[in-house]
């Protein structure tokens, strides 16, 4: 299935041609939230460049993750003007509320968290995007009800 | 569909309408404001009531603090600039607009225009120092013309410029001009455009390169956004006529790919220009040829630098290369390639259609035409402003954007962000222009300036931007990858509090000060990239400039503006403690003791002024030093 | 095209196209470097290298800048100075303490530049970069805490052998060499041939030392210990020593091994012979049996690593005779023991070598049968060097003496394996024998032109032609797989990993360059020219060793001991 997937996905990109390494990557970030391991291997063969460099290449970037996204996937805006209306609290607060790190996810797949540079909304600054949907303004004790909430609704549907 | 128009400062305006307009600021800034809930409020408004009325999505206006910002204009009256129009107040203030009502609260400013009946007690735009002091030349379609309709820009007199370019001129005539003209680079190097466009036609290869830098991860910035976003078509049309003045035929835009709504507008854009022939095979039957794809960055702020950016665009890590060769000389795929800015190539048309010398009459001497720059933190609004050169930067920090916010007091100006320098009060007097910001040992940057107020601490900033610079560097060389590190450690020692297990940390932190300047200098002599040679541009320039700063932090170990936490000592006071005791479970280190109705205390050893107690505490009784 | 610059206040005569460190190093003036490789475009990385150039406020890497008529040069000025001290001291702030424990202590190029800059503070001082080191492989050992990040390994296994195991991962302070996906090194496309670890700088990749585990044996009443050494690794010696040529340093080789404490000392030549007749068992199989050829050999085990995993479609070409160093194994385990009536678990056996993938092949499940391994350790010249220093030898003293193992009669073969073409050279003489019945005294290659990459030919046998190709090191094996692909009429395929061969290989001393390979390389050809015995077939000794011990015919079919099997292997390529 996810093979299939892949692909159709890698057909677009001639193979050999490293110049379509970052494009394929975006792809499958895109499809599956992160880069599985099994797909470094297809891809090195279609583009006949070695895992490593896949591997080196994919690392350098910050968009590309090794490990899936949560149910909820959190991203804190860590710009200048975020950071000047305070990021780092924010930041601190998440990690501990949510128990995981930047890059990380939570062990029952609920959580995500990525801390990013500027998304654009610095005058609404700070700015955390859940599932892609932004908040602005944002105050710690808005924050803590978010995942509270989240939480809350999470233990229910269990 | 032509449209009349007339123009206040630059800014184009449709003037006749039968029908009700509104046209909604879409651009990132206004999306995650609310906009597009704003604008699904209005059509739903408008059909449930069955009203006929034309609706558009545009870019942004560069009010970016007012979002979500709507211009309504109904037949008649003026056209309404209205602010902070969020989904929940459409429906009233659509209300009261039919009604012919004001809505006051969200009315910011009218277009004067004689033929139609004014608004009562709106200011009209040309009385507004935001827009009459800015110059908006390269921003003059921003916000007011559909970026995703071609037609729009065609009526604002778009792609004029290239088919004159194409039609009249030799690609050895074009250079020649932008050379004249005095365009410079945008990008904040200003180096002349002319000139890189001449060495790039004058390389006897057969296969050239054209690449449009807009990768701006400077956090802070965000003028090419916005102008993609606002007016995607002539950063197109630059790129075309520039493509053809070099004699390349592969243009590539590199993009951040967190820029969705810039990339839609550009892909959506080359698309029509396709259609419309202006981009493709023998465009308008020249016999020129041009294909502009869009790369998007996976995120590095170091892939803003050309060599890393052509690195990254042939599949690799975005590290840069040393220098000789130029791209100019050996760029993308080994081929020579131009590489400039997105606002570069914004100005070009302009320049093409209304000639040099009008160009060169705009600016100072050696700095021609006009700047944009996004400015964010502690002013009034947070806003994209585009001035002449050789404006003062008060004049766009205190006029144009109005000043700081709630009355507070200016404090600094980082100019260009974590690789810029950072600026006092008496500075702000300088000129905007690459050479007198030189003279003055400044540098321009490329067009992000963030604002502190009192309540920002200096030496914080700086550990923020030393922070982003260790995670930025590409890690290639030495004195860069292991540099920014040191760096960034030096100032978590000033802004913290120091680790028990380490006996000699007064020493170690006063060392860390002592090396700042040497390890600096030979950061920025011997790093590969511009990114390592300026890393520690900010905090060389704030050195002298914030010496009380350092030293407060250093020697008193204390923070006057209260920004670093772990400066700060938590004492309960023991006439406001009611001795409710709700502060002392939520203290993560127990540091706080005492039993109900008595006073409570914090064990000074065990805090570690996260300053959770202060949120719990009801009465205030936590005091902060 | 020449013209004049500056250095030091004095004028130099310079090409251009020249770099500056090229010019520098013609005129004797020494800059340090970290990250430039010979032969390699320069990557301007390390910002050792750094130059002034009068009028300029930026200092310019000497290895990645051309020469120019307007250039006024300052190698050595106080800021320079500075600069370079500076960049040692970044690394040395982020690099473990640990010299006196370093397998690189005393010959680490970290090390030497701080003393040389003279750095006798730790002015600049933070955290360091912790991580685990991966001994996950039986050849090479990754710590990842000392690298700084030349990117000399990334290169060479890259750009030369054509693996690129490791690659720059993450940025930042976060930059690490690593292989693909952080996985370790024994589960990583690693072919282990070593050429990594000659380039380290530093203690970031080494080999993994088994001398000291070897030790333990010699306290073993229960072991005999016997040690095996290709005449390779006595030219390689003879070169390192700086020996006159007229000293016999067979003869002093075993002496220094007695002295260590190794009472069964032999050299592989007796083993090269068996390998060279079990290849032309192989390779009459294929004739009888229509293929598959070509056959490659694989007396390589570095090569044979990336068939097994990069081409496994090419497995069943591989020659399933054991290579020279794992028939020594199989000799010493199975001929000598019963020579000396011992039994073959009684000795515990050391092969010298300059190898460090052999250490990988003597560890293949398949090296070992019934419990009993060929070889029980592989030691790399580089270790051999290092336990004479441990035993206090010296070697132009040592007084010689030789014993009856040193007599085994053994053809050229073993002079030739460890150079490219001599396998294929021995291997087509001894089947012309096979094929013809008689031994010809012509060359089929002359050896003498060992330092080509690739080289085709026919060789006519009896009604045969076949068709030979011989590949110097992995940097051609693109163009073999090319050929492979387009070409049916080829039959022997002869490759080496290292460029050199084995005289280029990844256990020689650090200080190995291309000029002493080469020199070596020509002991090895002197000698074999004064040897007797020019084929294998002519050996004597061996045919008894044949009918008496090995119990086989000469050729044999596929003998277990003899003989083994590859496998398809599942990493990251
Ligand atoms: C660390 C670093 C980051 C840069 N980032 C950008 C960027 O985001 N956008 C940009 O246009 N130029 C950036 N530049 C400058 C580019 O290298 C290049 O000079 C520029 O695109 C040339 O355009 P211009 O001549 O039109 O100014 C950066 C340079 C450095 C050293
Ligand atoms: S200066 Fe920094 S970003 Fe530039 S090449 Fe060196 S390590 Fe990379
Ligand atoms: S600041 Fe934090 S650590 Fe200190 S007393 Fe308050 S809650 Fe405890
Ligand atoms: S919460 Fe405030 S009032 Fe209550 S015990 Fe703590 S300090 Fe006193
Ligand atoms: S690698 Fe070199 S500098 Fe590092 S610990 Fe070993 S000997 Fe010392
Ligand atoms: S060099 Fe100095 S520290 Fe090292 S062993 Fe010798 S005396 Fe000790
Ligand atoms: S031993 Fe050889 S194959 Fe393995 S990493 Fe080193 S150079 Fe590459
Ligand atoms: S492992 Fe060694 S050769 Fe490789 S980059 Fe690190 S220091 Fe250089
Ligand atoms: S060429 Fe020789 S030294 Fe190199 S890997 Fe092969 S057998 Fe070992
Ligand atoms: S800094 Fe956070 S949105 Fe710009
Ligand atoms: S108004 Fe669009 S960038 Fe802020
Ligand atoms: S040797 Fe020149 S930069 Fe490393």
């Amino acid at each position: 299935m996810s093979e299939d997937k892949l692909e159709s996905l890698l057909q677009v990109y001639p193979s050999g041609r490293q110049e379509y390494l970052i494009p394929a990557l975006q792809d499958m970030q895109q499809q599956w939230g992160y880069i599985p391991e099994w797909a470094i291997k297809r891809l090195a063969a279609h583009l006949q460049i070695p895992a490593s460099t896949i591997y080196g290449v994919a690392t350098f970037y910050n968009q590309f993750r090794f490990v899936p996204k949560g149910k909820y996937h959190f991203q804190l805006c860590y710009g200048t003007a975020c950071y000047l209306f305070g990021a780092s609290t924010l930041l601190q607060e998440l990690e501990s509320m949510l128990g995981i790190k930047d890059g990380e996810i939570s062990d029952d797949g609920i959580f995500s968290l990525e801390v990013g540079g500027c998304l654009g909304g610095c005058a609404q600054a700070p700015v955390v995007a859940v599932n892609g949907e932004f908040y602005g303004n944002l105050s710690l004790s808005q924050l803590q009800k978010m995942v509270e909430n989240i939480k809350l609704e999470e233990s229910i549907s269990a | 569909m032509a449209l009349s128009s007339g123009t206040v400062n630059g800014l184009t305006y449709r003037r006749n309408v039968s029908v009700p307009f509104i046209m909604v600021g879409m651009g990132t800034c206004g999306t995650i404001a609310g906009a597009k809930r704003t604008f699904e409020a209005i059509e739903q408004y408008l059909t449930e009531r069955s009203i006929t009325a034309q609706c558009a999505r545009v870019g942004c206006l560069g009010l970016c603090s007012l979002e979500p910002l709507v211009e309504v204009q109904m037949p008649g009256r003026c056209r309404l600039l209205l602010k902070n129009v969020h989904h929940s107040s459409v429906a009233s203030l659509l209300d009261d607009l039919f009604h012919q009502i004001l809505p006051v609260e969200h009315a910011f400013a009218q277009y004067r225009d004689e033929s139609l009946s004014a608004w009562g007690d709106v200011p009209f735009v040309d009385e507004l120092p935001f827009f009459t002091l800015q110059n908006r030349v390269v921003l003059a379609n921003c916000g007011k013309i559909n970026p995703f309709d071609i037609d729009e820009y065609l009526s604002a007199g778009g792609y004029k410029a290239f088919q004159k370019a194409i039609s009249g001129y030799t690609s050895a005539e074009l250079c020649d001009l932008i050379e004249e003209s005095g365009l410079r680079g945008r990008s904040g190097g200003g180096f002349p455009t002319g000139r890189k466009w001449k060495s790039v036609l004058y390389s006897n290869a057969m296969q050239k390169y054209l690449i449009c830098n807009a990768e701006e991860s400077d956090p802070g910035a965000f003028m090419d956004r916005a102008i993609i976003e606002g007016d995607p078509h002539r950063v197109l049309e630059g790129m075309a006529i520039a493509t053809y003045a070099v004699g390349a035929n592969k243009a590539y835009i590199y993009i951040r790919s967190e820029y969705s709504i810039a990339i839609q507008t550009l892909e959506h854009a080359i698309r029509q220009a396709k259609e419309r022939g202006f981009l493709g095979h023998n465009i308008l039957n020249s016999g020129f040829s041009l294909d502009i794809a869009i790369k998007k960055c996976p995120g590095a702020f170091v892939c803003g630098e050309e060599t890393a950016l052509i690195a990254s665009i042939e599949g690799k890590r975005g590290m840069p290369e040393t220098k000789p060769p130029y791209p100019s000389i050996q760029g993308l795929f080994k081929k020579p390639t131009v590489v400039n800015n997105v606002e570069t190539f914004a100005n070009v048309p302009v320049i093409v259609q209304n000639g040099p010398a009008w160009f060169a009459s705009l600016g100072t001497t050696n700095s021609k035409g006009t700047k944009i720059f996004a400015i964010s933190g502690k002013t009034k609004y947070t806003a994209l402003v585009e001035v002449n050169m050789g404006t003062s930067l008060r004049k766009v920090i205190f006029d144009i954007v109005g000043g700081i916010k709630n009355g507070k007091r200016f404090r600094a100006l980082f100019l260009g962000g974590p690789i810029g320098h950072c600026l006092t009060d008496e500075e702000l007097d300088t000129p905007i222009g690459f050479d007198e910001l030189r003279q003055a040992g400044l540098s321009m940057g490329s067009g992000g300036m963030v604002v502190l107020d009192e309540d920002n601490c200096i030496i914080d900033t700086l550990r923020y931007f030393t922070h982003f610079m260790q995670q930025q560097s590409c890690g290639k060389c030495i004195p860069c990858r292991e540099g920014t590190r040191r760096l960034s450690e030096i100032f978590d020692k000033l802004t913290r509090k120091p680790d028990p297990a380490v006996k000699a940390a007064p020493i170690e932190r006063i060392k860390g000060i002592m090396q700042l300047e040497p390890l600096a200098d030979v950061m920025r002599t011997t790093s590969l990239c511009g990114l390592g040679q300026s890393a520690a541009t900010p905090i060389l320039s704030a050195l002298q400039k914030f010496k009380p700063d350092f030293e407060e932090h250093l020697y008193e170990r204390k923070c006057s503006a209260k920004v670093c936490k772990q400066l700060k000592t938590y004492t309960i006071s023991p006439k406001l403690c009611t001795g409710c005791g709700i502060c002392a479970p939520k203290c993560p280190t127990e540091a706080i003791k005492g039993s109900l109705r008595s006073t409570y205390r914090i064990i000074e050893e065990l805090c570690i002024s996260c300053g959770k107690c202060v949120d719990a505490c009801k009465f205030n009784a936590i005091l902060i030093q | 095209m020449t013209f004049e610059i500056e250095i030091n206040n004095k004028p130099v005569k310079v090409k251009r196209g020249e770099t500056i460190l090229e010019v520098l190093n013609r005129i004797g003036i020494k800059v340090p470097t970290l990250c430039s490789m010979k032969d390699f475009v320069p990557t301007g990385m390390c910002r050792l290298c750094v130059v002034e150039l009068e009028g300029r406020d930026m200092l310019i890497p000497s290895c990645s800048f051309k020469v120019e008529e307007w250039m006024k040069i300052k190698t050595h000025s106080p800021r320079v100075i500075l600069a370079r001290k500076t960049i040692i001291e970044l690394l040395l702030a982020n690099h473990p303490d640990d010299c006196l424990y370093c397998e690189r202590n005393g010959n680490c190029e970290l090390q030497q530049h701080a003393e040389d800059m003279h750095v006798r503070e730790r002015r600049i001082v933070g955290g360091r970069n912790q991580t685990l080191v991966d001994k996950s492989s039986i050849a090479i050992i990754h710590e990842p805490s000392k690298c700084i990040l030349c990117g000399r390994c990334v290169r060479i296994c890259s750009e030369q052998m054509q693996i690129a195991t490791f690659s720059f991962t993450r940025r930042g302070i976060g930059t690490s060499v690593r292989p693909a996906l952080d996985k370790p090194i024994n589960s990583s496309n690693c072919i282990f041939c070593g050429q990594c670890v000659r380039l380290c700088p530093t203690a970031a990749l080494a080999d993994r030392v088994n001398f000291s585990e070897m030790q333990v044996y010699f306290h073993d009443p229960h072991k005999k210990m016997a040690v095996t050494y290709s005449p390779a690794v006595a030219a390689i010696l003879a070169e390192h020593f700086n020996f006159k040529t007229s000293r016999n340093i067979n003869a002093v080789i075993h002496s220094i091994l007695r002295k260590i404490g190794f009472e069964i000392v032999f050299d592989t030549s007796m083993a090269a012979d068996v390998m060279m007749v079990e290849m032309c068992g192989d390779f009459l199989n294929r004739i009888k049996q229509n293929g598959p050829f070509p056959m490659f050999t694989s007396s390589c085990p570095a090569w044979v690593k990336y068939v097994e995993q990069s081409h496994p479609q090419f497995i069943k070409n591989l020659c399933t005779a054991k290579s020279f160093s794992q028939l020594a194994g199989v000799y010493a385990k199975h001929v000598i023991t019963r020579q000396k009536s011992l039994l073959p678990d009684d000795i515990y056996l050391v092969s010298i070598l300059p190898c460090t993938a052999a250490k990988f092949e003597a560890s293949r499940p398949q090296m070992t049968l019934m419990g009993i391994s060929d070889i029980d350790s592989v030691i790399t010249v580089r270790e051999f060097i290092r336990m004479i220093n441990m035993y206090g030898i010296d070697v132009h003293r040592i007084i010689t003496e030789i014993n009856e193992d040193f007599s085994t009669s053994a053809s050229v073969s073993g002079k030739l394996v460890n150079i490219s073409g001599g396998t294929t050279e021995m291997f087509l003489k001894t089947l012309s024998y096979f094929i013809t019945g008689q031994v010809t005294e012509k060359s089929f290659i002359s050896t003498r032109l060992v330092n080509k990459d690739i080289r085709e030919f026919k060789v006519q046998m009896g009604d045969n032609t076949f068709g030979v190709v011989v590949v110097n090191g992995m940097s051609s094996v693109p163009v073999l797989m090319q050929l492979l692909a387009e070409r049916q009429d080829i039959h022997f395929v002869e490759v080496m990993a290292c460029n050199n061969a084995c005289m280029g290989g990844g256990g020689l001393p650090l200080e190995w360059t291309v000029d002493t390979a080469k020199r070596s390389m020509k002991y090895l050809l002197d000698w074999a020219e004064t040897d007797k015995i020019k084929c294998p077939t002519q050996n004597v000794q061996l045919k008894e060793i044949y009918k008496n011990y090995l119990n086989v015919p000469m050729p044999s079919e596929f003998n277990e001991r003899l003989h083994t099997y590859f496998v398809k292997r599942d990493v990251f390529v």
